[in-house]
């Protein structure tokens, strides 16, 4: 391993060594790892996306476009997307306002030990096994579970509010999922605002709103962003919680893509519709990071 | 929708007031093997362990006790009582119009995944 030996001589050579060969062995087992585990696995994947079936046994393998035709040959395909994008979208909006409120009261209205408690509180559920979570959830949202059973006793003639496989049971345990990130990024874009910035505007005038859409929001932008990528990206891939929350409903790009490895053994249309939908995914980001950072005025 | 073996556990060892009949549109017939797999590190052993599941011996307590599927073994299935249900499966009347579930060619397999698929999709509206 090179990385071991080459960092310590690039610092005993400093003088002579240019810089680059330092930055290189520094960066070398972090790029090497990630090209390793990451980006070998993708690109088979991609050369499977082009194969007419599986590579597996001992048929012979033609390359071929078709699988990237799916959602022409296969238009209830174009539906499910859609579905998926606005269970995408809901989770994330819904994430980015909870987690934003959160991260505010926890910068301006807390400090030390006791911020500290509230931050290891929300980083708890990550402790966790994520199915154990999403499989909890379940106990609240069936019929007769804890929300239902609170109901009947609040309003005992009502009806049920069972929302277990439903669209809205998906997107309460996305949002249960990625909240704490989205928290975490907002946290640490809003924890460098400088306290000075916000004690000017008051004593200059500002109101609360001013303030948060004035200098609050723009200046935690680009950690708003980024937690917008950590939840959206995951959140449009997801089958576990579509699986279990949604029952019948929860049919979404990623369900299918599951099923296409596990079920189908159809691992080239797996693939293909992954690369579409990360195709998809980097369209998104494209056009929004230009909006984006327009708005913010260049301090993203 | 039903296995017969679990048909006969049914009807015979929790008494539920269920029947397993054929319809006349047909069944899905299909049969499980025991097999080694080539290289396996015991294949004396994984021998014995197939003939002792279709020894009749072994078969009739199986059938009787828990509720086993039809043995493919002619002689184990004659042990059975005649009216047992696994002992009827095998009448000519069933045997006319099942479909035997054998391996499909890929192209009809992933239409069929793809068909399967749209079927979920449209009933996740």
């Amino acid at each position: 391993m090179p990385s071991k030996a080459t960092p310590q001589r690039a610092l005993k050579g400093a003088r002579i060594l240019p810089q680059w060969v330092s930055t290189t062995a520094l960066l070398l087992p972090a790029y090497g790892w990630l090209s390793l585990a990451d980006f070998l696995p993708l690109l088979t994947m991609f050369l499977f996306s082009f194969m007419n079936k599986t590579p597996m046994g001992k048929a012979p393998i033609e390359f071929t476009l078709r699988h990237y035709r799916a959602f022409i040959d296969q238009p209830y395909l174009v539906k499910i997307a859609a579905n998926t994008l606005l269970m995408g979208l809901w989770t994330t909006l819904t994430c980015a306002v909870l987690g934003f409120l959160a991260a505010l009261a926890l910068v301006r209205c807390t400090t030390g030990a006791r911020r500290e408690t509230l931050l290891i509180l929300i980083l708890l559920p990550f402790w966790t096994n994520g199915l154990v979570r999403v499989f909890s959830w379940t106990m609240v949202l069936r019929e007769n579970g804890f929300l239902d059973n609170l109901w009947h006793w609040i309003a005992p003639t009502a009806g049920s509010i069972a929302i277990l496989y439903s669209r809205e049971a998906i997107v309460i345990g996305l949002v249960h999922g990625y909240l704490p990130y989205r928290i975490i990024t907002c946290y640490i874009a809003l924890v460098t605002i400088d306290d000075a910035i916000i004690g000017a505007a008051q004593s200059l005038g500002a109101r609360w709103w001013v303030i948060l859409t004035k200098i609050l929001i723009p200046l935690a932008a680009p950690g708003l962003i980024s937690g917008a990528v950590l939840t959206f990206v995951p959140v449009i891939g997801s089958f576990m919680e579509p699986r279990i929350l949604g029952g019948k409903v929860g049919v979404t790009m990623g369900t299918v893509i599951e099923d296409q490895f596990t079920q189908a053994f159809n691992w080239p249309l797996g693939a293909s519709l992954s690369f579409t939908l990360l195709a998809v995914t980097l369209a998104i980001f494209a056009t929004f990071s230009g909006i984006l950072r327009r708005g913010t005025g260049g301090t993203a | 929708m039903f296995w017969s073996g679990s048909a006969v556990r049914s009807k015979r060892n929790s008494k539920l007031p269920v029947n397993f009949i054929v319809p006349t549109e047909g069944a899905i017939v299909w049969v499980d093997g025991l097999a080694v797999a080539t290289g396996a590190p015991n294949p004396e052993g994984a021998a014995a362990f197939i003939n002792w599941m279709i020894d009749p011996k072994f078969y009739i307590e199986w059938a009787t006790k828990v509720g086993a599927p039809a043995s493919a073994n002619s002689k184990a299935l004659a042990t059975l009582p005649a009216d047992d249900l696994s002992a009827q499966v095998h009448k000519p009347e069933y045997m006319v119009s099942k479909n035997v579930m054998s391996a499909m060619p890929d192209e009809r397999r992933e239409a069929f995944n793809n068909l399967w698929q749209e079927v979920k999709a449209f009933y996740a509206e």
